[in-house]
């Protein structure tokens, strides 16, 4: 029998503003605790929250990039419920008015793009850390509070039960995560809790109209987590359906990395009764159409559209074109290399892709840190079309200019390395391999055409690599097949 | 509407307030009376009016995205009841959030 | 020198002329404070040394003539639940007995810096719930006209304070009358302004869109003083007016021609008839100068006192979330976890008055309440603002009583009685409407204070010291002051 996975996300993103969301507090990661706190973020007597500006416009920019409506009037609610990490016993978010509604993301999954639907996006405060003293939060003897991250600017986003597997779970994060960092507006880093994602995820029969009961996810800290929890948990209710006792009770349940499992955390309860209202200290938001059309005008091309153009204007394979288009940073390299270059697109695209990638994964950089500039590149290349280098000395140039940052054409110049590509040098040189080595050269004249290869090497060595390859090739050829004639 | 000790007893637990059995008697029917006498807007039909829900009538009231400085470690904590490590300190937590 | 007795006016000419110094004139003060308060308990806290030191400032000021404003070296009053960095402030309550705060509110900072001296904290209902001041943590304040007689409340202490001369000038604040009611007992000024012309920052809130300080004095000109000083845009309270109040003595009419109110509903129902004459005769004064009266009704004015309490004490319970024993204030001990924690913490450090306001309040917000009360409440706010409105057309200012009673005597009024005298009767609807009140003293009855009370539209508190200004002059006011028998 046939099982449909249904998967919603519920996705915190913290939103890049230098103060936090209600009082200048700044919002450094990692800070020495208790170092970013004011009477407001500690809900200290008679505080007063005032907005951040920059936080509604994220929030606005993000809505428009998830094809949201933005509400024209939006207002702050008291979320209330009592928990030490909380210090106003309420946590100010927008229940009732949330700033953006009806959203989608367009999402390639297996090979087919897809619409998610984003019901709502709503921003919010970000509470307190407590620590647990102890092995967990059960057996702890006490906790510690610390309120640095107290009332940093929250967006929640919220997708529709639209995900099927998994691996479509994934890859809507990797494509949401990649939109917001094309929007500029949080770092989304999910080991530094900047993006974080809850899931709820159900099976049914294929078919059944009514969804299973489901099962909230937490704890997940990356991507790969996410996919191996929801495998995890799919698996288990596929079984329990196989054994006819599904699911009775909604439940939530905590991704534990060390098992590679989920654990048991408790059974949903009725709906938690946060009692919210309207917070009197906050005063609503007018969203003006030309505030609106504004920002939208000052968002950069989206990595969809961007995909799409790079396969049109500049050839490139469906999968050059995802992965370049994955990142702002590369993207934008690849597009200025493209623009200093005169050669094919492709071109720059292998060595971004190959070369590039592989220094940054061997060095564990971002792409944001790499010295390599994009007219470095360009020059390279064009180093290369011109024969002035040859592809093995063009390897190693860009090694030498990924560390130091130097230019190409500088190095080149420096240790000598243009191509040897004079005949008659190379003539000279082919003799005189030829004469040193008589075995190799007896083994090829009886046909073992392996050894050419040998003697290539010799010529190459001899020349420190310099030498043209094909011409060397040629010349060998020529004065091998000269020596089987006579 | 009149509510029940029960539901008083729920209401005390919302409100975090650890109330005895006389108390959650005595506030009960405290309570109804107040709920008794506030009843008294449930004649009138304003259903044509927006709620007021602030003093006053502005909007878009902001600030720039800069940071100030923040209170003294010394000060966030000087009036803690219980601190270790420059963080507060409370007995364990039993539930999550 | 007779201090307790002298006016601001005077107070600042024997300061000038150097017939007194500030210290001298602080100390005398604080001579009369320790005579009186150990049996009236206005004052929780007297902050003597902090005085002194700042009226010493203040005598620099003064001698070197710099800098000096109309509050320079002026003892002035402030009520309990305004911060007051490194004085403690109590709220009224045993739950922040210790509690210091680590700032200053903007009232408290305008004050400072116009050289006022702080001579201490004044009683009130814990967190302002209450009219009466028996609902103190701090035992109750005696009302300086008869001592088996409340003060009012909640700012009795600084209505105490001012009639009983321990101080010239006073701060309270009002939610509901709390500034009017126990300025009406205790036969003095009180003025709640427009909400957002005093900011709120520091002011330890009871429920947030009702709240404002305002200045409590014993003679027009007085509070006129103190009532600019305090009123200020800030851009730390986001419910903060941006117009600049108007200046002193900036009297904006003739009283000839001004059209006076008098809605009928306040004097109607349970109002001492007593009450009603004072009252009357003020219009009668007012009209012989050539003021025109006008019959008016504010049919939805029945409604304000249960709108209020649904609002108040649903804002309220919210308001108190934030003492959960975490990070200030008094922590119950030998609790295991920190659920147990908090229920014991509130349980032993609030109030039966604030309890029963939470549990109420927190009702209010439930679901199946909150549409057909906190909701509705909300509309019909809207409604009384409305039919404010619609009042202000028809007349420039509103004549109504302060209360519908004079100071009732102690235990009176206590705990489950007070839904059958709702004393805020008079003085909620400016509260709900956002419009400045003023309560000024119109006669004695049976040697007990009566207060007649005077509205305008919201930001129009030059109307009201005009008129207050006009019925002081032609002595409408009694000669007799409490401070006449102490
Ligand atoms: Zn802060």
């Amino acid at each position: 029998m046939a099982y449909e996975i249904v998967i919603g996300l519920e996705v915190h993103v913290e939103l890049k503003t230098e103060s936090k969301l209600c009082c200048g507090c700044s919002t450094k990661f990692n800070a020495e605790v208790n170092t970013l706190v004011c009477p407001v973020c500690l809900g200290l007597p008679g505080a007063l929250p005032v907005l951040n500006k920059k936080a509604v416009e994220l929030s606005i920019i993000t809505g428009l990039a998830l094809n949201c409506e933005i509400a024209e009037h939006c207002q702050f609610d008291r979320k209330q419920y009592f928990y030490p990490d909380l210090p106003k016993g309420y946590q100010l978010t927008q229940f009732y008015h949330p700033i953006g509604r009806e959203g989608w993301l367009e999402v390639n999954l297996a090979g087919k793009n897809r619409k998610i639907g984003i019901p709502r996006i709503h921003l919010e405060e970000e509470a307190g850390r407590s620590y647990h003293a102890g092995k967990g939060i059960i057996d702890a003897e006490y906790s510690l509070l610390d309120y640095n991250r107290s009332s940093i600017p929250l967006l929640e986003i919220v997708t529709a039960p639209e995900l099927h597997s998994p691996q479509e779970a994934k890859k809507f994060m990797e494509c949401l995560k990649t939109t917001l960092e094309y929007i500029d507006v949080s770092d989304c880093k999910m080991a530094e809790g900047s993006l974080r994602c809850d899931a709820n995820i159900s099976v049914r029969h294929r078919g059944d109209l009514q969804l299973g009961k489901r099962v909230e996810i937490k704890n997940m800290n990356s991507f790969r987590a996410l996919e191996a929890a929801l495998e995890d948990e799919a698996k288990r209710q596929v079984s329990l359906l196989q054994q006819g006792t599904p699911l009775q009770r909604e439940e939530s349940r905590a991704w534990v990395e060390e098992k590679g499992r989920t654990l048991f955390m408790r059974f949903k309860e009725e709906p938690h009764e946060y009692r919210y209202f309207p917070d009197p200290d906050l005063l609503p938001i007018e969203i003006a159409d030309h505030w609106i059309q504004d920002l939208r005008s000052q968002l950069p091309e989206l990595p969809q559209i961007k995909r799409q153009r790079y396969l049109r204007e500049y050839e490139l394979p469906a999968y050059d074109g995802e992965l370049l288009s994955s990142s702002k940073q590369m993207a934008d390299f690849f597009e200025l290399a493209v623009q200093a270059y005169d050669g094919e697109p492709k071109k720059v695209s292998n060595w971004i892709l190959g070369e590039l990638a592989r220094l940054i994964n061997l060095e564990k950089i971002e792409f944001g840190q790499v010295k390599v500039t994009p007219g470095a590149l360009a020059q390279l290349l064009t180093l290369l079309d011109q024969k002035v280098i040859n592809g093995k000395i063009a390897k190693m140039v860009f090694e030498e200019t990924f560390y130091t940052g130097k230019k190409p054409e500088a190095i080149v110049a420096e240790k000598d390395l243009e191509q040897v590509s004079d005949p008659k040098v190379i003539k000279e040189i082919v003799a005189r391999t030829i004469a040193a080595h008589p075995l190799p050269v007896r083994d090829y004249l009886r046909g073992k055409k392996k050894a050419l290869g040998f003697l290539v090497g010799q010529v190459m060595a001899e020349t420190k690599g310099k030498a043209n390859p094909e011409m060397v090739r040629d010349l060998l050829d020529e004065e091998l097949s000269f020596l089987s004639r006579s | 509407m009149s509510l029940t000790e029960q539901q008083v007893k729920a209401l005390s637990f919302q409100a975090r307030l650890q109330l005895t059995a006389e108390e959650i008697v005595s506030f009960t029917a405290q309570l109804n009376k107040i709920l008794q006498y506030v009843a008294i807007i449930q004649e009138v039909s304003v259903d044509d009016l927006e709620p007021t829900i602030y003093g006053v009538s502005l909007t878009n009231i902001w600030r720039e995205d800069r940071v100030r400085l923040s209170l003294e470690r010394e000060a966030v904590l000087a009036n803690a009841p219980e601190q270790e490590n420059f963080c507060f300190k409370v007995p364990k937590i039993l539930e999550e959030d | 020198m007779d201090v307790a007795r002298m006016n601001l006016f005077d107070l600042r000419r024997v300061l000038d002329a150097g017939e007194i110094s500030a210290v001298e004139l602080t100390s005398l003060f604080l001579d009369r404070i320790t005579q009186l308060n150990p049996e009236l308990n206005a004052f929780i806290t007297v902050t003597g040394e902090e005085a002194l030191h700042s009226a010493k400032e203040a005598d620099t000021r003064l001698a070197s003539g710099e800098g000096i404003t109309p509050l320079t070296g002026i003892p002035i009053a402030v009520k309990d639940n305004i911060c007051t960095k490194g004085v403690r402030t109590t709220c009224g309550s045993k739950l922040l007995e210790n509690y210091l705060p680590v700032y200053d509110a903007t009232v408290v900072t305008k004050l400072k810096k116009a050289g006022a001296v702080l001579i201490g904290k004044t009683n009130l209902d814990e967190f302002a719930m209450g009219s009466s001041t028996e609902d103190s943590g701090y035992g109750l304040t005696l009302n300086p006209w008869d001592r088996q007689r409340v003060a009012g409340g909640s700012s009795g202490g600084s209505a105490a304070a001012v009639a009983a001369g321990m101080a010239p000038l006073a701060l309270g604040s009002d939610t509901g009358g709390s500034i009017r009611q126990p300025s009406a007992f205790c036969g003095i000024l009180g003025l709640k302004p427009t909400y957002g012309r005093v900011s709120r920052l520091g002011l330890v809130p009871y429920a947030p869109s009702l709240d404002q300080i305002g200045s409590m004095a014993r003679r027009v000109r007085d509070l006129i003083i103190l009532d600019h000083y305090i009123s200020t845009y800030d851009p730390l309270d986001s419910t903060s007016l941006p117009e600049p109040p108007p200046e002193i003595g900036d009297f904006p009419r003739k009283l000839p021609g001004l059209r006076i109110g008098l809605p009928k509903e306040y004097f109607e129902e349970d109002l001492k008839p007593q009450i009603k004459e004072r009252v009357h005769t003020v219009a009668q004064v007012l009209e012989k100068e050539g003021c025109v009266l006008v019959e008016l009704s504010l049919p939805s004015l029945q409604y304000a006192v249960a709108t209020y309490y649904i609002l108040a004490w649903a804002e309220a319970s919210s308001s108190m979330a934030r003492y959960d024993g975490v990070r200030y204030g008094y922590r119950a001990t030998g609790e295991q976890d920190v659920l147990n924690m908090m229920m014991e913490t509130r349980k032993q450090g609030f109030g039966a008055e604030v309890k029963r306001r939470i549990l109420m309040g927190t009702c209010f917000l439930t679901e199946g309440y909150y549409e057909d009360y906190y909701r509705k409440a909300q509309r019909i706010r809207a409604l009384i603002k409305k039919d404010f409105e619609m009042a202000f057309t028809k007349c420039d200012l509103l004549l109504t009583p302060t209360t519908t009673v004079t100071a009732f005597k102690i235990g009176e009024n206590f705990t489950d009685s007070l839904i059958l005298t709702p004393t805020e009767r008079c003085t909620v609807a400016a509260n709900l409407t956002g419009i400045p009140g003023l309560s000024f003293p119109c006669g004695l009855i049976e040697g007990l204070p009566v207060g007649a009370q005077l509205m305008a539209p919201a930001g129009q508190e030059g109307i009201l010291f005009q008129v207050a200004s006009f019925c002081e002059s032609v002595g409408v006011m009694p000669e007799k002051e409490a401070i006449n028998g102490l």
